[in-house]
C-alpha cells in the first residue's frame, strides 16, 4: 500500500512538473497578470479635469514586450507593478496640470523615477534625456545592459536621407571646396599690379 | 618699387581674409541649397553631437527568420501543394524583440526584396525596413507599420499601385496584402495611421519626395488589406 502511495505521489509530482513546464512554454502569450497591468495602462488619469491617458503607441509598446517569449509576470510582480502605476498616477493627479506640458523639471524628474521604480519590478530601467530631441527622450532599456525594450519614439520616423550620410556629406562637400580653393589661390599665377 | 610692395600687401589681405570669408559663404550657400531644404537636418545633426541620450551605432542585429514552405500559386500540382494553416497559436511564435529580424517584405511589381525587422530604429532601416515597435506583427489583427528609407529599402514604393499584391514572410506563416490605397501625409499627421485599430491593416511609408537629399516633412504612404495568411490565435 505504502509501495502505491509513493507511485501516485511520484506520479503526481511528475505532473506538477509537467504542467508548469507547460505553462512556462506557453508563456509567449499574455497571461491573467500581465492582462490586469495593461487594463490599469488603459484607464484614465484626471488632470485637473481633463481625463487623459497614455498614448496608445505606449499601450502597444507594453503589449508587445508582454508578447514575447521569455517575458512572463507573475501575480507578485503584477501586484507591485500596479500599486506603483497607481501611485505615478495619484502623484500627477495631485500636481494640478492640466497637459504634461506644464509639467516642471522637478516634476518631471519625481515622475521619471517613480516610473523608473515600476518598471525596476522587472528588471528594466527607465533612462530620461532631457536634452534629446522629441522621440529620444525616453528609452527603457533591461537593466545593466543596453537591450531596447521601448520608449517615446515617434510613431513616424525619418525616412529620407540618413542622418550620418548627410553629416559626412555635408562635411566632405566642405572640405573638398575647401581644399580646391586653396590649391587655386596657392597655385594661381600672381600679376603684380604695377603703377605707372 | 614701394607702390609695387604696398600693392603686394593689399593683394595678401584680399587673399587671406575677403576670399576665404567669400569661400565660406559659397561653401554655406552650397551646403543650404543641396542639404537644407529644411532646417531640420542641421537641427538633427546638431543633436546628434549635443544630446544627452546614449547613441549606440552599431550595425549588428539577431535573426530569427526560418522561412516557410510557401503555398504554390493555384494551377500547380496538387501532389507538392502545402496548405497553410488558417491560425497559428501565440504558444507556437518567437514573439520577435526590438532589433531582430523576423522576416522578409516582398513587392514584385515595385522590385522590392527587403529583410523586414520589428522595430524601427537605426540599425533595422539600416539593413532593411522596420515594424514601429508601437504597432503588431503580422497575423496579430492590428495595424502593421512599417518604415523604410526613400534612397534604399523603400525607393520601389515609388513604382506603388492600388491592387499590387505585397508580400511578408515570417517564420510563423506567410502573409499576403493587397495595396488598397496610396496618400502624400505630412510625417506629424496623425490621420495618417490608426495604431487603435482591431481589425489588421498595412502601412508602408517612406519620406516624400523619393529624390530628395535631405529630410522632408512629407511621407508617402501605402496602405494594404489581408488577402491571406494565417490568423495568430492570442488564446492558445
Amino acid at each position: 500500500m505504502k509501495k502505491f502511495a509513493k507511485v501516485i505521489a511520484a506520479a503526481l509530482l511528475a505532473a506538477t512538473v509537467a504542467v508548469s513546464t507547460a505553462v512556462s512554454a506557453l508563456a509567449a502569450g499574455i497571461n491573467a497578470d500581465e492582462q490586469r497591468i495593461l487594463n490599469v495602462l488603459d484607464t484614465t488619469a484626471n488632470l485637473n479635469g481633463n481625463p487623459t491617458k497614455i498614448p496608445v503607441e505606449y499601450y502597444n509598446q507594453a503589449e508587445s514586450y508582454f508578447l514575447q517569449s521569455d517575458v512572463d509576470i507573475s501575480k507578485t510582480e503584477a501586484d507591485e507593478i500596479i500599486k506603483k502605476i497607481n501611485d505615478v498616477k495619484a502623484y500627477i493627479e495631485s500636481i494640478g496640470v492640466s497637459k504634461w506640458s506644464e509639467l516642471s523639471d522637478s516634476q518631471i524628474q519625481k515622475i521619471v523615477g517613480m516610473s523608473n521604480d515600476v518598471v525596476g519590478v522587472i528588471d528594466l530601467e527607465l533612462s530620461y534625456y532631457k536634452n534629446a530631441a522629441p522621440g529620444s527622450k525616453v528609452r527603457v532599456t533591461k537593466k545593466g545592459g543596453s537591450t531596447n525594450v521601448g520608449g517615446d519614439d515617434k510613431p513616424v520616423k525619418d525616412t529620407g536621407f540618413e542622418t550620418g550620410a548627410a553629416a559626412v556629406t555635408v562635411a566632405g562637400l566642405g572640405a573638398l571646396l575647401i581644399t580646391a580653393a586653396g590649391v587655386y589661390l596657392v597655385n594661381a599665377p600672381k600679376k603684380e599690379k604695377v603703377v605707372e | 618699387m614701394s607702390k609695387r610692395k604696398s600693392s603686394h600687401r593689399s593683394m595678401n589681405g584680399k587673399n587671406f581674409i575677403i576670399l576665404p570669408i567669400i569661400f565660406s559663404l559659397l561653401i554655406l550657400g552650397i551646403c543650404y541649397a543641396v542639404v537644407m531644404p529644411s532646417a531640420r537636418t542641421f537641427i538633427k545633426m546638431g543633436s546628434l553631437f549635443f544630446s544627452d541620450s546614449e547613441k549606440n551605432f552599431s550595425n549588428d542585429y539577431n535573426n530569427i527568420f526560418v522561412p516557410v514552405a510557401e503555398e504554390p500559386e493555384e494551377g500547380t500540382s496538387e501532389v507538392s501543394k502545402v496548405e497553410e494553416p488558417k491560425t497559428v497559436p501565440l504558444s507556437s511564435i518567437e514573439y520577435p524583440k526590438i532589433g531582430e529580424q523576423f522576416g522578409e517584405l516582398i513587392i514584385e511589381d515595385c522590385q522590392t526584396d527587403v529583410k523586414l525587422f520589428f522595430g524601427d530604429g537605426y540599425v533595422e532601416l539600416n539593413n532593411g525596413v522596420g515594424i514601429y515597435a508601437g504597432s503588431f506583427i503580422p497575423g496579430y489583427g492590428k495595424t502593421i507599420m512599417i518604415a523604410g528609407h526613400n534612397c534604399t529599402f523603400f525607393n520601389g514604393l515609388k513604382y506603388a499601385k492600388v491592387g499590387q499584391k505585397v508580400k511578408i514572410r515570417t517564420s510563423y506563416g506567410n502573409y499576403t496584402y493587397e495595396i488598397t490605397d496610396i496618400q502624400i501625409k505630412n510625417a506629424k499627421d496623425k490621420s495618417a495611421y490608426d495604431l487603435a485599430a482591431q481589425t489588421e491593416n498595412l502601412i508602408m511609408y517612406t519620406c516624400y519626395p523619393f529624390d530628395a537629399l535631405g529630410f522632408y516633412p512629407d511621407r508617402y504612404f501605402v496602405y494594404g488589406k489581408l488577402v491571406s495568411g494565417p490568423v495568430i490565435d492570442k488564446k492558445s
